[in-house]
């Protein structure tokens, strides 16, 4: 993990643990804030899409983790795969292109992980399965119920409002994909203790 | 992980990775045939929980990870949970209070390799989530936006998301623990 985010050309001291906590409970709230937006606007319509870019785009420039550019606080994920693949031929087609499209993959620290750091990747995605599995479950729930326990429920009278059934499902769709996409990476920046200061 | 697997009574070797596998296929063959046969009969309309129940029967019995039972053991190191005292009800009425001494059975806890190896199939499950969640919302997304762009599914929109939903959760309940048993090498005999 970086200790310093570079952001517009800025660059921000991100060592200290409160603050990247401070960092994720921001970025959260932000998804909070845009996706009540979204419903309130078009009922995730359009905006709901737009909102699938715009966090892929913030994970990619703040968090890091996914993607392969090296932006963000957190190492890529798959850098050490692609470059083992990149350093197997590098006049492969395959590494012609990588070099051009990712311009830090010769840069080892930026873009290698070592032993200890892929040790902790896959320990955050483990507490993120967990996290994103019980996203999954309630999602499961609604559309079970809306799928079989709505005929049921309508033998008693009751009848369930399937259009708001519809997206709410949709709303936890987009909440599934902003947790797949940033769960990990805001979990190892709410753990990892204060890091000490990289030598300029 | 273990190298034996007790099946009603049965000690199945489970040792060499070719019968692991074996099973990993046969679980999810039988999964796809359930989900075959009740969309056949009902469209999973009031049967499409029996899957999840398959799939937890599965967890139960084969794989682990989730339970204290099965091949995997349980992803998180908690011992299970079995009385091994009578009620203190009854302990009461008959007048015994015998001292009670912790277990030392440790075969439920992960070792240091293990934990990495779990860590590391969470890792490669994740992703596999991941995509799914993709499906479904991209199918969502344009139900939602298009309408018209999804003529071609011969489904209502909440047969669409309850069936992909169903098989991202049997995926979510059953493929770490797949992808532990197909992975890991063969195993050296127990002693």
């Amino acid at each position: 993990m970086k200790t310093k985010l570079t952001l517009f050309g800025r660059q921000f001291d991100m060592a200290s643990r409160a603050r990247r906590r401070k960092l994720v409970v921001f970025i959260y709230l932000g998804f909070a804030a845009l996706i009540l937006v979204g419903w309130a606007l078009d009922r995730w319509g359009v905006l709901g899409a737009g909102l699938i870019l715009f966090s892929s785009y913030i994970s990619k420039l703040i968090l890091g983790g996914y993607g392969t550019e090296g932006r963000g606080l957190v190492k890529p994920f798959l850098g050490n795969e692609v470059r083992a693949r990149y350093d197997k031929n590098p006049n492969s087609h395959w590494s012609k292109l990588a070099s051009i499209t990712i311009p830090k993959i010769a840069d080892d620290p930026e873009f290698l992980s070592d032993e200890r750091e892929v040790r902790r990747r896959d320990s955050a995605h483990e507490v993120a399965y967990r996290g994103l599995g019980m996203v999954v479950i309630v999602t499961f729930l609604v559309a079970y119920l809306e799928h079989s326990g709505s005929r049921l429920l309508a033998k008693i009278g009751v009848i369930l409002p399937i259009a708001c059934f519809d997206q709410l499902i949709y709303g936890l769709l987009i909440c599934l994909f902003i947790l797949f996409l940033t769960l990990p990476q805001a979990i190892l920046l709410w753990t990892e203790p204060d890091m000490e200061e990289e030598p300029s | 992980m273990r190298a034996e697997l007790a099946f009603f009574g049965a000690t199945l070797d489970m040792a060499p990775r070719r019968r692991r596998r074996t099973l990993v296929v046969a679980i999810y063959a039988a999964l796809a045939a359930l989900m075959a046969a009740l969309w056949y009969f009902t469209h999973w309309r009031g049967t499409g929980s029996y899957l999840v129940w398959a799939a937890l029967l599965a967890c139960r019995l084969f794989l682990g990870g989730h339970t204290s039972r099965g091949l995997i053991k349980p992803f998180n190191g908690k011992a299970p949970q079995q009385p091994v005292t009578p009620s203190p009800l009854l302990l009461l009425k008959l007048r015994i209070y015998p001292t009670v001494m912790p277990s030392d059975d440790r075969s439920f806890q992960n070792d240091e390799r293990e934990l990495t190896q779990r860590d590391r199939v969470h890792y490669l499950a994740y992703q596999a989530i991941g995509l799914g969640v993709i499906v479904v919302w991209f199918l969502a997304s344009l139900r939602t936006v298009k309408p018209a762009m999804t003529d071609w599914i011969p489904m209502p929109a909440d047969q669409l998301y309850f069936s992909l939903l169903t098989i991202v959760l049997l995926l979510f309940m059953t493929l770490p623990q797949a992808i532990l048993l197909w992975t890991e090498p063969d195993m050296e005999e127990e002693i």
